[in-house]
């Protein structure tokens, strides 16, 4: 069996772990719970008749008060960037996260999700913030850990993403 | 020395003359290069190996284990071919060290069984159990785990292999009966821990070694590629921190590259699940060693009492046949039977109304061990026919009660041992119905003089023996199957009837073998398998210590009528010849 470390990164409050969660267990919570620390779930599914065992590493989220440690990250084949539709500034703090994420991990696989898709949309990712993540459209995704809507999908993607990369390497 | 600069300078400056370099070379190294060349063509590569094989064996094997470790797969793998191929071949080896192995395993089985039994009884009886379980209670763990914390020094409840870049579960095991949580998740918590601690405390190049909680110690030990945690539960020494170090370091060797080169595959990390499992070690706390001294005393006990009861229940037995015997001695009583129920002796008797009361009987006969309640049923002394069924079931005669001239006689008519008419004038009932016992028409038999009963065994004997034959498979001197189990009986028969000579005053003469040969084949080959077939009966006789002078044995040849089936001609048959002692004399 293959197992791979994912990583999930983001400014604080937009859903990691709940995403995790919904993923893992299928369960979604209103209640907010910051994460402090990290959190590590696992689950596995199945590519390409493949076994791939996906342990999450729910990372805490970035503020004012807590800057982000790379040492987490050390050894992830795949990093999950979170940010929050109803908030516009979440998407400055993942192209910072991803800024700092690179110079950590040099072959790591990205994937950015937007994620409480069950609310009403505040901003919409432009050109300029496309460019300078540098992540392909395909491995952008629209989510909601509450609905459920494009998580499961979300996480395929990365388990092919990264068993795709071991492939080729 | 010229010659040979100048030789050197003609190769260096690329003018290679080959007759020139060929002269070099006779002259630097003369007639060996030739050979030695010559050496290198014949011997082929694995002629070369297979000459510093061994060296190169006992060379690496003293630098490191390695050697040990590669070979074992193979071992392992040829082993298993070689059972599968010839499976006797192996029994046969390991033949020899089995039975010492087997009683070694039931001796320590045996003790084991005393030591655990003395642990069972400690465990229940004893005031520290009792203390160790309201301390578990009160501790709200498990009686069973809280006692293994008391017995053991250390337990190695779980070991992690962990990849060290990526945190990932390579390998886990874990001891029996501990209960865990899931290991991958462990293991990644695990260095998710470490790693804090390293960030807050900046201590870049250091890594967490120990993590406690209460009695569960996690010792961890990294090395460039991976990370090695035991779950310790005691107090840690000295032997699990250098097995940790030792098993780190074996993994490195052996599994370097794909340590290096990890990308996620834990599959080729399976194989080492067993030297994991190997480093589950434990330590129990040192006792002196003591004699299982509760199991002792517990099984000592358990005999005295079996012994005891055994003891009494003789006693009662041996006391219980007194008794009974005495009343079948008191005049006027006939014993109609006695049977012991609920702990009682119940004697069943007839009494005459002269004979004595039961009180009086009993008061005067040894007491059994036992109570005792006797039925008694007076029967007129008027009527002594009541008597009669009785003693006629008794003694197995026609019985008759005659009045005579004021004498009560009983007439006696049938056939009988004189033994069972002395015990019938014997008899305390008959003695004491009747004045006379009569004896006129009875007939007396004779016994039967030993010697004769023996002269018709041994008859009998002659007649089995000469009766049985012993066929053969076509054309061989190989027995039947059914016929080697007659032959067995016959040899019995044969040695009880060489015992039997003296009592029955018979002797044996000769023992007579013959050997015959079914119609198929030449007369010559059939004469001589018939003999054949006489000789080997005659060597398994004698083999059998039937005395050889009497024996003699000839082949037949074919001698049967064609109507005889094949299958019973082809036979060997024994004959004895007897007569009576001293007939010759």
């Amino acid at each position: 069996m293959i197992s791979k470390k994912i990583c999930m990164v983001g400014a604080f409050a937009v859903g990691k772990t709940s995403l995790v969660r919904q993923f893992v267990e299928s369960i979604f919570d209103e209640k907010y719970h910051t994460t402090i620390g990290v959190k590590i779930d696992k689950r596995q599914v199945s590519v390409k008749d493949k076994m791939v065992q996906l342990m999450l590493w729910d990372i805490e989220g970035v503020d004012v008060f807590t800057e982000f440690k790379p040492s987490y990250l050390r050894g992830a084949s795949g990093v999950i960037i979170v940010a929050d539709s109803t908030r516009p500034k979440t998407i400055e703090v993942a192209k910072q996260i991803k800024h700092e994420v690179e110079l950590t991990l040099s072959n790591a696989q990205f994937l950015l999700l937007i994620n409480k898709s069950d609310l009403a949309a505040k901003w919409q990712p432009t050109e300029n913030d496309l460019i300078h993540l540098d992540i392909d459209s395909n491995n952008i995704f629209n989510t909601s850990a509450k609905t459920g809507s494009n998580v499961e999908k979300a996480f395929r993607r990365i388990a092919e993403l990264v068993l795709d990369t071991q492939v080729n390497g | 020395m010229v010659e040979r600069q100048s030789a050197a300078k003609k190769i260096d400056n690329g003018r290679e003359d080959t007759d020139e370099y060929q002269r070099l070379r006779t002259l630097l190294l003369g007639d060996e290069y030739e050979q030695v060349i010559r050496h290198r063509i014949t011997q082929g590569d694995i002629q070369r190996v297979a000459n510093v094989l061994s060296e190169a064996f006992h060379e690496r094997n003293s630098k490191d284990q390695s050697l040990a470790s590669e070979m074992s797969p193979v071992i392992e793998s040829a082993i298993d071919t070689s059972i599968k191929n010839n499976p006797s071949r192996i029994t046969n080896v390991i033949f020899p060290i089995i039975g010492p192995a087997v009683r070694k395993a039931v001796a320590s089985a045996l003790a084991d069984m005393m030591h655990s039994l003395n642990h069972l009884l400690q465990q229940s009886l004893t005031a520290q159990a009792l203390i160790w379980r309201i301390k578990a209670w009160r501790l709200g763990v498990p009686y069973a785990q809280y006692a293994i914390l008391q017995t053991i020094q250390y337990r190695v409840e779980q070991i992690f292999l962990i990849h060290r870049e990526t945190s990932l579960l390579l390998q886990s095991c874990s001891a029996e009966g501990v209960s865990y949580q899931d290991p991958d998740l462990v293991s990644s918590m695990l260095t998710a821990i470490t790693d804090f601690a390293s960030d807050s405390f900046n201590q870049e190049s250091d890594s967490l070694n120990v993590i406690q909680f209460g009695e569960l110690t996690l010792l961890i030990e990294s090395g460039p590629f991976a990370i090695l945690a035991f779950a310790v539960r005691g107090a840690i020494t000295s032997e699990v921190k250098q097995r940790i170090i030792e098993l780190i370091e074996n993994i490195h060797t052996r599994y370097a590259s794909q340590l290096e080169h990890f990308d996620g595959d834990i599959t080729p990390f399976e194989e080492c699940h067993s030297t994991l499992t190997g480093a589950l070690m434990q330590k129990k706390k040192v006792k002196a060693p003591q004699k299982p001294w509760l199991a002792i005393s517990l099984v000592s006990a358990a005999t005295l009492v079996a012994l005891f009861f055994g003891y009494q229940h003789w006693q009662q037995v041996r006391t219980v046949e007194q008794f009974i015997s005495e009343v079948e001695q008191e005049p006027g009583y006939q014993l109609l039977g006695y049977r012991i129920s609920d702990n009682q002796l119940v004697v069943n008797t007839l009494r005459s109304p002269s004979a004595i009361s039961v009180e009086d009987m009993k008061a005067r006969m040894t007491a059994p061990e036992i109570k005792v309640k006797i039925i008694e049923k007076v029967a007129a002394i008027e009527n002594p026919n009541y008597f009669l069924p009785t003693l006629t079931q008794k003694y197995g005669l026609d019985l008759k009660f005659e009045f005579i001239d004021n004498n009560r006689i009983l007439s006696v008519t049938g056939k009988t041992t004189p033994e069972n008419l002395q015990q019938l004038k014997q008899d305390p009932m008959a003695t004491a119905l009747f004045d006379q016992i009569t004896t006129d028409n009875l007939v007396i038999l004779e016994p039967e003089p030993e010697q004769l009963a023996y002269q018709r065994q041994f008859r009998a004997l002659v007649n089995d023996i000469n009766n049985q034959f012993f066929y053969f498979e076509s054309a061989t001197t190989q027995l039947k199957e059914s016929s080697r189990k007659h032959l067995e009986q016959t040899i019995v028969d044969l040695k009880s009837l060489v015992n039997l000579q003296q009592k029955s005053q018979l002797s044996v003469l000769q023992i007579t073998v013959s050997g015959y040969a079914d119609g198929k084949g030449t007369n010559e080959a059939n004469q001589i398998l018939s003999e054949q077939r006489a000789n080997l009966i005659k060597s398994i006789l004698q083999a059998n210590g039937i005395e050889n002078e009497l024996i003699i044995s000839w082949g037949l040849g074919v001698k049967d009528l064609e109507k005889v089936p094949l299958e019973r001609q082809r036979r060997v048959g024994i004959q004895v010849l007897y007569q009576e002692y001293g007939a010759n004399q």
